[in-house]
C-alpha cells in the first residue's frame, strides 16, 4: 500500500515503529496533490515548504524516541476558516484577500501539539455558507463534494490527506463527508473548541472532523476536544478515553427515526438505508422505531432563523464596509438576518430549547438514533446539497456521526447518520465502530 | 400585517426597492420561517437557548 492510502492509526502506527518516515508520508501526499488536485480542486493552499520542515523536525524526533503525541508525523488538513499562524486563511471570501493569522486556531494547535502536521487548508465556500467553493467530488467530479466544508471532504476521499478539520453550523461536516463517502463527526456543542475559527452563528458553530475510518475519528477527537478558556462555549465537561470506548463496541439499540427523514429522502435512500439497517438487525442490534418530537418539524425554520440573525450580526461590520465584496448567498442571509424580529429571533431560541429536552428524553430509550445522513447521494454541479438532515444535530447541539453504508445505482456513497445525547461522543463512536465492523469501510473513489 | 410583507417593505426602506426585489425568494423564505416558528406552540415555560451555555 501506498503511504498516501494510509489513514491516520496505520500512518501513526507505522511511523511509531519506524517502519515509515514523516517525510516520506508528506513527501507522498504531495505527490498525491499532484497528480490529482488539478481535477479534485481541494487546497486552497498547499504548505510545501512548511510541512516538509515540521516532516523533518517529526523524523528527528522518531530517531532520538521522542513522540510528541498520538498523531506523531501524520499530515492533516483544515478548513480555510481556521486560522494558521502565518498561513494565509481567507474563508473563501475576497472580503479577506491576504488576511494571515497571526495564531493558529485552538483545533490546530491541539493537533500540532498532538504531533499532526499542516499540510494545508482546504476550499470552503464562502465563509462557510452557500456560496460554492471551486473543490469536486472524488467519486464523481461532475457532483460537488457537499459544503461548506468542501475541500476537507474531497481531500480525505482523494487520499491527499487522511484527516481533515471541518465545521457544522447548519449541515456542514457531517453532509460533505458522507457525499464523499467518508466517517464524518460533528461532535456536541462545546466538546471541540472554535476559538480561532471564523464564525458563523454565535450558538451553532461546531468544529468537526473527517476520516476514512471511526478508530481515526476516535484518534482525531482524542486529541481535539477539551476545554478552551479562550472559547466561552467551550464545555468543561471530561474527555473520556474515546480508544478505548471503540475497543468495548457491542450492538447498539438503535431509534430508527422514519419519520421525517424517510418521508424526505429519495426511494434509493430509504431503500438502502433500510438494507444497511436489516444487516445491522441481523448482526444483533436492537432496532426499534423512533417516534420523532413534535418540535422537529419546526427546527428547520428555527435553525434557519437563528443561523440569519447570528451571520447578520458577527458580519456587521464587514458588511458595512465591504458589502460589494460579499457573493449573493452569503449576501442575502446577512441582509434578511437583519430583517427578522427580535420576537421571532427569541422564539426560535425558546424552541431550540423545547426541542433539546424532547430529543434528550427520546434519546433515554435508546443509544443512538439513526437516520439517512442526506434526502439524496451529491448532486451534479455546483450547489453543495441539502443539509436538512443534519440541522437537528445543529440546532439541539447534538453529537451526530456519519458512516458509509453503500453506494447509489450511480456509483456516489450514501451514508447512515447515527446521533446521541450531549457528551456522549464516546458510546456513539463505539456504536459508530460496531456499524462500521457490519456494514464494512466506504471504498476509494477511481480517480 | 403578515411576515412576507413586512420583510419587504423593511428591506425596501433599509436597502432600496432594486436590492429588496433581488432579496425576494430569500424574504419569502425568511418569511415562511417566522410564520412556522410563530405558530409552532412552545411551552409557555420555555426560556430561550442563549450563547455561551455549553450542557455541561
Amino acid at each position: 500500500m501506498s503511504p498516501h492510502e494510509l489513514g491516520v492509526a496505520d500512518a501513526a502506527r507505522a511511523i511509531r515503529r519506524k517502519e515509515l518516515s514523516p517525510v516520506d508520508l508528506v513527501d507522498a501526499l504531495l505527490e498525491r496533490i499532484d497528480k490529482v488536485d488539478g481535477r479534485v480542486q481541494a487546497w486552497a493552499l498547499v504548505d510545501r515548504d512548511g510541512a516538509r520542515a515540521a516532516a523533518r523536525t517529526a523524523a528527528d524526533e522518531v530517531a532520538r524516541g521522542v513522540a510528541r503525541g498520538p498523531l506523531h508525523g501524520v499530515p492533516f488538513g483544515a478548513k480555510d476558516i481556521f486560522y494558521s499562524a502565518g498561513l494565509r486563511t481567507e474563508g473563501g471570501s475576497k472580503v479577506m484577500a491576504g488576511f494571515v493569522p497571526s495564531y493558529d486556531a485552538t483545533s490546530v494547535a491541539r493537533l500540532k501539539s498532538a504531533g499532526a502536521i499542516l499540510l494545508g487548508k482546504c476550499h470552503t465556500t464562502e465563509f462557510a455558507t452557500y456560496d460554492p467553493s471551486p473543490a469536486r467530488n472524488p467519486w464523481n467530479l461532475a457532483c460537488t463534494p457537499g459544503g461548506s466544508s468542501s475541500g476537507s471532504a474531497a481531500a480525505v476521499a482523494a487520499r491527499e490527506v487522511p484527516i481533515a478539520l471541518g465545521t457544522q453550523t447548519i449541515g456542514s461536516n457531517v453532509r460533505p463527508a458522507s457525499y464523499c463517502g467518508l466517517v464524518g463527526l460533528k461532535p456536541t456543542l462545546g466538546r471541540i473548541s472554535t476559538r480561532g475559527v471564523m464564525p458563523l452563528s454565535y450558538t451553532q458553530d461546531h468544529v468537526g472532523l473527517m476520516t476514512r475510518s471511526v478508530e481515526d475519528m476516535a484518534l482525531g477527537l482524542s486529541v481535539t476536544a477539551g476545554h478552551d478558556p479562550g472559547d466561552p462555549s467551550s464545555s468543561r465537561s471530561p474527555v473520556p478515553d474515546y480508544i478505548a470506548a471503540i475497543t468495548r463496541r457491542r450492538a447498539p439499540r438503535i431509534g430508527l427515526m422514519r419519520e421525517f427523514f424517510f418521508e424526505r429522502a429519495t426511494p434509493e435512500v430509504g431503500r438502502i438505508t433500510s438494507q444497511a439497517v436489516e444487516r445491522l438487525a441481523r448482526a444483533g442490534a436492537t432496532v426499534e422505531e423512533a417516534k420523532a418530537p413534535a418540535s422537529l418539524r419546526v427546527a428547520q425554520a428555527a435553525a434557519n432563523l437563528i443561523v440569519r440573525c447570528d451571520t447578520a450580526t458577527v458580519h456587521a461590520d464587514l458588511f458595512a464596509q465591504k458589502a460589494d465584496l460579499y457573493r449573493p448567498a452569503i449576501r442575502s442571509m446577512i441582509e434578511t438576518g437583519m430583517l427578522v424580529t427580535g420576537e421571532s429571533y427569541v422564539r426560535a431560541l425558546r424552541i431550540r430549547r423545547q426541542f433539546r429536552r424532547e430529543l434528550a428524553e427520546l434519546l433515554e430509550r435508546y443509544d443512538v438514533l439513526l437516520t439517512p445522513t442526506t434526502p439524496a447521494p451529491a448532486p451534479e454541479g455546483m450547489a453543495t446539497g441539502d443539509p436538512q438532515f443534519q440541522v437537528p444535530w445543529s440546532l439541539s447541539g447534538f453529537p451526530s456521526i456519519t458512516v458509509p453504508c453503500g453506494l447509489a445505482a450511480s456509483g456516489l456513497p450514501l451514508g447512515i447518520q447515527l446521533a446521541s445525547g450531549p457528551f456522549t461522543e464516546a458510546p456513539l463512536l463505539a456504536a459508530a465502530a460496531w456499524c462500521e465492523d457490519v456494514l464494512g469501510r466506504g471504498g476509494s473513489p477511481n480517480l | 400585517m403578515d411576515h412576507v410583507t413586512g420583510l419587504k417593505a423593511e428591506a425596501e426602506r433599509r436597502f432600496g426597492a432594486t436590492r429588496a426585489e433581488a432579496l425576494k425568494q430569500a424574504i419569502e423564505d425568511t418569511g415562511r420561517w417566522m410564520a412556522e416558528v410563530a405558530a409552532f406552540p412552545v411551552d409557555h415555560e420555555e426560556p430561550p437557548a442563549f450563547y455561551v451555555e455549553p450542557q455541561s
